[in-house]
């Protein structure tokens, strides 16, 4: 699903936010993503998403090559991308109007968009929500809505940018139920280290652009030396084992 | 405190014209406001601002919605006009009340009742129009994708801007800003609109990228609703009654003996 192979992307202002960063994901897995602040986790993701353009190396996402312009454009329509702060991506004046958007976008009819906006939130408990207004929900409820338009567009690759941030330990738990039920390819940036040890059975640890390890969740997480060398800390699940180790 | 129930579900949509096509109801609100605006005797005004509110409760838009919008609308339009009838010169022979000349009152009421008329027509013909519709009336408009984009993500971009104008002029005070006749005042003032304006093309760029998101590789292009004859006789109608009340605001009537 994901193979890169040391790619580099620059920012507009010139910054190097990824260097050298070579990464392999399987179709139909879930991967965390952590690092410290400024890491380049974000870049990443938009590197993933077709948004930003390498300026090195060579990237596959979903078959799509992420040195050419017009596949780049072609894969945004296989992405989906879930933002860390909804109010990014909540534009519409009703819940029901905002997941039946991106349907409409992408070509169908009013009666099939607003089918399939309303089975996607049917999915995620949200049906009886369709005339809410998005601006005026709890941040969790937000992001729920958020992930209800993504889903509509059934994406093979799901992109989860700091999904917890921000949510009440309730909100946390649903969203953590929510996401566990999904079965398609998902990569999931943040610094709950705990959800990730939750739903990642892989983790990839990023700092300064580059991937400094890759392996399973309790293997990464648990090595402390490795954590604190790149501003983390073993999450408290595994702190009985590193301390044994 | 509990919400009010308008903030929690948006108004009821006018049952007439909700199944109209989105540019006959632009339609319909651009003749009919041109033709108040035209309208020349506080009785035709007053009339008409009746005729708007009748309109707000044949839409079934709830008074507990429109209510605090048309007083924060036209709250400020009133204090502004309040003067009018004391600032206005009398003319020769014509009555005055404290103080206050006729012509002024009149003139100062004709201004609050071609806004509240605007107001409650724009609410009837406008409301629930989504995003896709207005890009539907773009596209009636032949304006081409990226302006209709541009039009609909300006009306976006307000509501972005003033809650980050809440956001840092809370911040500021929470810091013990105050606002007052000094340079540092202007400073402050300076500083969030500018802070305002950088954080808001920041958060801009961000839809952006969840916009290309969704709309993929199709450029966003949503599929044209096709007129019927429904929509032409809204259309057509709005359009003869504005101009109509344009013609007869313009005409000398002579009553005859």
């Amino acid at each position: 699903m994901i193979d890169l192979d040391g790619i580099d992307v620059k920012l507009a202002d010139g910054t190097v936010a990824i260097q050298g960063l070579s990464w392999h994901v399987p179709p139909g897995t879930r991967v965390g993503l952590v690092g410290p602040n400024g890491a380049g986790k974000t870049s990443l993701l938009m590197t993933l998403c077709g948004v930003l353009p390498p300026s090195a190396g060579r990237g596959i996402v979903a078959g799509c090559n992420l040195g050419d312009a017009k596949e780049r454009k072609a894969l945004r329509g296989s992405i989906g991308l879930l933002f860390q702060d909804p109010d990014d991506q909540l534009l519409e004046a009703s819940v029901e109007d905002d997941v039946r958007l991106g349907p409409l976008l992408r070509g169908h009819s009013e009666t099939e968009a607003r089918d399939i906006a309303k089975a996607s939130m049917a999915r995620l408990g949200i049906g009886e929500w369709g005339q809410r207004i998005p601006q005026r929900l709890s941040l969790g409820e937000k992001k729920r809505v958020a992930l209800a338009g993504v889903l509509a567009l059934n994406p093979c690759l799901l992109l989860l940018d700091e999904p917890t941030a921000g949510l009440d330990p309730r909100g946390r738990r649903d969203l953590i139920a929510l996401i566990g039920s999904l079965q398609t390819t998902l990569v999931l940036a943040t610094h709950d280290l705990e959800l990730v040890l939750d739903l990642c059975p892989t983790v990839a640890l990023i700092d300064n652009g580059t991937v400094i390890s890759h392996g399973t969740s309790a293997e990464v997480l648990g090595n402390p030396q490795l954590m604190f060398d790149h501003g983390l800390e073993v999450p408290w699940p595994l702190r009985g084992n590193s301390a044994g180790a | 405190m509990a919400q009010h129930e308008s903030w929690t579900a948006p108004p009821s949509r006018f049952p007439l014209l909700k199944l109209a096509h989105p540019t006959a109801r632009c339609l319909v609100f651009v003749s009919l406001a041109t033709g108040v605006g035209f309208l020349p005797h506080t009785s035709g005004l007053l009339a008409a601002s009746a005729i708007g509110w009748l309109a707000l409760l044949a839409a079934r838009i709830p008074a507990s919605w429109y209510a605090p919008r048309a007083m924060a609308a036209l709250g400020f339009l009133v204090l502004l006009v309040l003067p009018m009838p004391w600032m206005t010169v009398p003319q020769p022979n014509e009555p005055t009340w404290w103080g206050a000349s006729w012509s002024g009152t009149d003139a100062a009421l004709k201004v609050v009742c071609r806004a509240w008329t605007t107001l409650a027509l724009g609410w009837t013909c406008l409301l629930g129009l989504s995003a896709a519709d207005w890009r539907a009336v773009c596209a009636d408009l032949r304006l081409g994708s990226s302006v209709a984009m541009m039009v609909w993500m300006s009306g976006r971009c307000l509501n972005v801007l003033s809650g980050e104008w809440r956001q840092m002029r809370l911040a500021a005070r929470m810091r013990g800003a105050r606002l007052a006749a000094n340079s540092q005042s202007w400073k402050i003032i300076g500083l969030l609109v500018g802070m305002g304006l950088i954080r808001s093309a920041v958060r801009a760029e961000r839809m952006g990228v969840a916009m290309s998101l969704r709309s993929g590789n199709s450029g966003g292009i949503i599929p044209r609703r096709i007129w019927n004859p429904t929509d032409a006789t809204i259309a057509v109608t709005a359009l003869a009654t504005g101009m109509l009340i344009i013609w007869a605001s313009r005409t000398a009537w002579e009553i005859q003996p």
